[in-house]
């Protein structure tokens, strides 16, 4: 009996001690949470821009519009004017921050590029000058033209107007090429038969050129054919027509109208004429001892027959002469 | 004998049955006494991308919802992390980086809450020289938030 007595309090005790231990456990525990952080860095930056019209981004010296660049590489930006602009270029930014100094002056560098770049530009009121330029174009075959500095003077004044000086003034950029152009294929029959017509029995045609004057006024061209002043040009006569004795000249249709131009300058390789009006022109020739100048195939005889008629016509009154005295 | 032994186990199965309940015969006055377990529920930030470039990225919060906590107890979350973002294809090129407090932008190392609501807003920090520097590539850490029921 005092066994169960025992066995019975016992139990009562651990019924009384659960709770404790329970407590016990709650009283300080623990766990873990993870979370990831991810990034994402792009391999390349965009470089694009707001500019006006005129205006164009140069970017290691080549224009672009909109590209991309690999991120951290290096580059230099620099911004400059065409033809369509007139304007001066006020500010210049990148994502916002001023760069004009840098930009507008050696350039704007970007030891490594981290993030994309857009450039905006804007304009001042100030006009900026025009420019007014000058330049030759010699196509296939045709012959060069000398122009001394003084030459493109005289020809820029007798091409452009003085409502073409003014515009340049107000910033219009302005090109007079002059263009010399072989047209031997493709001069049209009837204007050569004026020109044969024109230099019968006297020259022999040598060249056919289309001489031209293209004046380009803020891109639009107008072909120059009559200038206020003429002008002289200096053509090199080409190797194929150059002979001991010849002479040259120029033969000018323009209009239908052929006019007879004569060289004005003593060198046997060049050919110097003035003129106003431009189309097309012929350096035309002749042989000084040739009866027939228009006809210049050389046939290989070149004995001097008035020479031995000569000399026959002696040489008979000479043994005429001996012949009588003999008799006498 | 019997009669005490019958006394003696009467008593225990009463005790057993009506648990912490002591009646004073004396004063006739009754003590009911429970437990309570302590329950709460921690929020943590989930995984997050951050877009290229931005100085300072919600990361979330770290909350204490739905907590009844015992009196003396507090819950401490800890934040372990190396705060460096490794390039998952070249470890060596590494990205630095902070979590702050948006209150008041100290660095978060470990929040402690004692009742339901309280909580620490979080921010992703990466300064703006290390995104420049920072090579192509994707990057990626774990950071881990311990938390712990505790003494106050």
């Amino acid at each position: 009996m005092k066994k169960i007595v025992c066995f019975l309090f016992s139990l009562c005790l651990l019924s009384f001690s659960v709770p404790a231990v329970y407590a016990e456990e709650q009283s300080s525990y623990s766990y873990d949470d993870a979370t990831k952080i991810s990034v994402t860095v792009p391999e390349y930056h965009s470089v694009t821009g707001e500019l006006p019209d005129g205006v164009v981004l140069y970017m290691d010296g080549n224009a672009v519009n909109a590209t991309n660049v690999k991120r951290l590489s290096s580059h230099t930006f620099t911004i400059g004017n065409t033809d369509g602009n007139n304007r001066k270029i006020d500010k210049v930014y990148v994502n916002g921050e001023d760069v004009t100094e840098e930009i507008m002056g050696e350039g704007y560098n970007v030891p490594s590029v981290y993030r994309d770049l857009f450039f905006t530009v804007t304009l001042g009121d100030e006009i900026l000058p025009g420019n007014l330029e000058f330049s030759s174009e010699i196509g296939k075959n045709a012959p060069t033209v000398k122009l001394t500095p003084e030459d493109i003077q005289a020809i820029e004044d007798a091409v452009l107007t003085d409502e073409d000086e003014e515009s340049v003034k107000n910033g219009s950029q302005i090109n007079i090429m002059l263009s010399v152009t072989d047209v031997g294929n493709s001069i049209t029959d009837r204007e050569k038969s004026l020109i044969n017509a024109f230099i019968s029995g006297k020259f022999t045609p040598g060249e056919y050129l289309n001489i031209e004057i293209l004046k380009t006024t803020d891109n639009v061209e107008t072909y120059v054919t009559q200038l206020s002043n003429e002008i002289k040009l200096t053509l090199t006569i080409p190797e194929y027509l150059r002979a001991e004795n010849r002479t040259f000249a120029m033969v000018r249709l323009h209009n239908g109208e052929t006019t007879l131009l004569e060289d004005l300058d003593n060198s046997a390789d060049t050919i110097t004429f003035s003129s106003d009006k431009f189309s097309v022109y012929v350096i035309v020739y002749a042989d000084q001892n040739s009866n027939n100048p228009t006809d210049t195939t050389n046939t290989g005889d070149t004995t001097p027959i008035a020479l031995l008629v000569l000399f026959l016509t002696v040489s008979a009154t000479t043994l005429c002469l001996f012949g009588k005295k003999k008799e006498n | 004998m019997k009669k005490a032994a019958a006394v003696i186990l009467a008593s225990i199965i009463t005790s057993l049955a009506v648990t912490s309940v002591t009646v004073h015969a004396e004063d006739r006055s009754t003590l009911i006494t429970t437990t309570i377990s302590p329950t709460f529920t921690v929020t943590v930030p989930l995984s997050v991308k951050v877009p290229f470039n931005s100085i300072s990225t919600d990361f979330g919060t770290v909350s204490l919802d739905a907590a009844r906590l015992e009196s003396d107890k507090c819950v401490v979350v800890t934040l372990e992390t190396d705060n460096t973002l490794d390039n998952k294809s070249n470890p060596d090129e590494t990205i630095p980086y902070s979590i702050h407090n948006k209150s008041d932008d100290s660095v978060f190392v470990s929040g402690t809450y004692i009742s339901a609501g309280e909580k620490s807003d979080l921010s992703i920090n990466i300064k703006q020289d290390d995104w420049n520097s920072a090579y192509a590539g994707d990057y990626e850490d774990t950071v881990t938030f311990h938390i712990q029921y505790t003494d106050k």
